[in-house]
């Protein structure tokens, strides 16, 4: 991206970081939301900039973490039936379900197939008239356009050998379940600001003002985070609690009306079980009654919920944002990407993997 | 590298714009002022400080 450059300065970003710690007068608590800022946050070691006072809490904003294991659990025995390939995103193949994974099952013989875009597994569909292709679809808001995008298009081209496993996800009620736990330590949020560039900033704005807590709308590259962090700290410590926006050069106030028009038409919000969080009242979409034909459970059976097998996983706790990677005892011992034990060490946007790949050998600086 | 990418949410859009892309489908048009002014902030929080 042109802009990166620029938005990477090493000299500003120190810069950043000296402003911060001139106006923070008492500790405070943020939680990223998102994991690719979780991954900026580590990669450019930005923890390590920032006052002791100031603690950051990585989020829940990996869609393959939060998803149940059950879904591949599923997507599995989906992919092993005779003329189905099962298609999703690279990051999903080695999430472990209760029974191995979509690249065992690959490994095994199934079809399993990893896509960029929904919109390549409709083609997949196209190109393969006598095959079913079903697409195991993750993701928030950011990704869930997409999809909306790809059974929108099948249904106006009559396509009868697409469908798809929804297991959408949104933001703003996880935000809610973290602050209505009773051990949130949480005291402001950088919001995702792809998930913004969609919903806007106005979804925020009653969660602001209920649970009086900062909420800014934060970009990806080093000096959007720590521009961000100083947007939130500048609001903590003058005891304001608004939906502001950092993230202005892609996130309008009412984000991205031609996105939010197909989303309301292709689904209904439904309640949804998150991995480490539970169930959330309407957190999930799934597809509505006029496109139920594309849906997989409907064409080939319901997902049995599947009691989760004992793990030594913390995925949950740090999801939560209750726990950091090195709070595990397997982290890259037992746990490491090539044998993961759970989805955070998977995903290109889970808090292990960044942690793993960034951080392994970095001695904490103590608050992180 | 070339890759296609659908404009479907992106009407607006003209010749030249960036879009934010993901997973194949544009969803903003990145706003090149705003940009510009969000990398002006580091002067302004140190002239006036963190408190407004």
């Amino acid at each position: 991206m042109e802009f990166s450059p620029d938005f990477r300065d090493p000299s500003a970003a120190q810069r950043y970081a000296a402003a911060i710690a001139r106006q923070i007068s008492q500790p405070w608590t943020i939680m990223e939301v998102c994991g690719g800022q979780t991954h900026a946050i580590v990669r450019y070691g930005i923890e390590q900039l920032l006052p002791d006072s100031l603690t950051l809490v990585h989020g829940p904003g990996c869609p393959v973490c939060v998803t149940p294991p059950d879904y591949l659990d599923h997507a599995i025995t989906l992919a092993h039936r005779p003329g189905v390939i099962l298609t999703t995103f690279a990051d999903m193949l080695r999430v472990p379900g209760n029974q191995g994974d979509l690249a065992r099952a690959r490994a095994e013989g199934a079809d399993v197939r990893a896509v960029t875009s929904p919109l390549a597994a409709l083609a997949l569909a196209r190109a393969n008239p006598d095959q079913e292709i079903v697409f195991l679809a993750v993701g928030f808001e950011t990704t869930a356009p997409a999809v909306a995008l790809a059974v929108h298009q099948a249904a106006s081209e009559g396509c009868r050998n697409f469908s798809l496993l929804v297991a959408h996800v949104l933001v703003p009620p996880a935000l809610t379940a973290l602050l209505a736990a009773p051990d949130n330590s949480v005291q402001g949020f950088l919001a995702a600001g792809h998930v913004c560039a969609v919903t806007g900033t106005t979804a925020y704005n009653a969660i602001a003002e209920r649970w009086q807590v900062p909420i800014v709308a934060t970009g990806f590259e080093p000096l959007d985070i720590l521009h961000g962090i100083a947007m939130a700290i500048a609001q903590l410590e003058s005891g304001r609690a608004e939906v502001e926006n950092q993230y202005s050069r892609a996130v309008r106030e009412d984000g991205n009306p031609a996105a939010q028009k197909l989303l309301a038409e292709i689904f209904d919000t439904v309640p949804r079980r998150w991995r480490g969080l539970g169930l959330i009242p309407a957190s999930g979409f799934a597809l509505a009654s006029a496109y139920r034909r594309f849906d997989a459970e409907a064409r080939f059976g319901a997902i049995p919920v599947v009691e989760e097998t004992t793990t030594p996983c913390i995925a949950g706790t740090i999801l939560r944002g209750q726990a950091k990677p090195r709070d595990c005892p397997a982290f890259a011992s037992r746990c490491t990407p090539e044998h993961p034990l759970g989805p955070t060490m998977v995903s290109s946007e889970g808090a292990c993997a960044a942690y793993f790949r960034y951080q392994r050998t970095h001695v904490s600086s103590g608050h992180g | 590298m070339v890759h296609a990418v659908n404009l479907a949410y992106v009407p607006e859009a003209v010749l030249g714009d960036q879009v934010l892309v993901h997973v194949g489908v544009a969803i903003a048009v990145i706003d090149a002022a705003a940009a510009a002014r969000t990398l002006g902030y580091l002067e302004q929080l140190e002239t006036t400080g963190i408190e407004d």
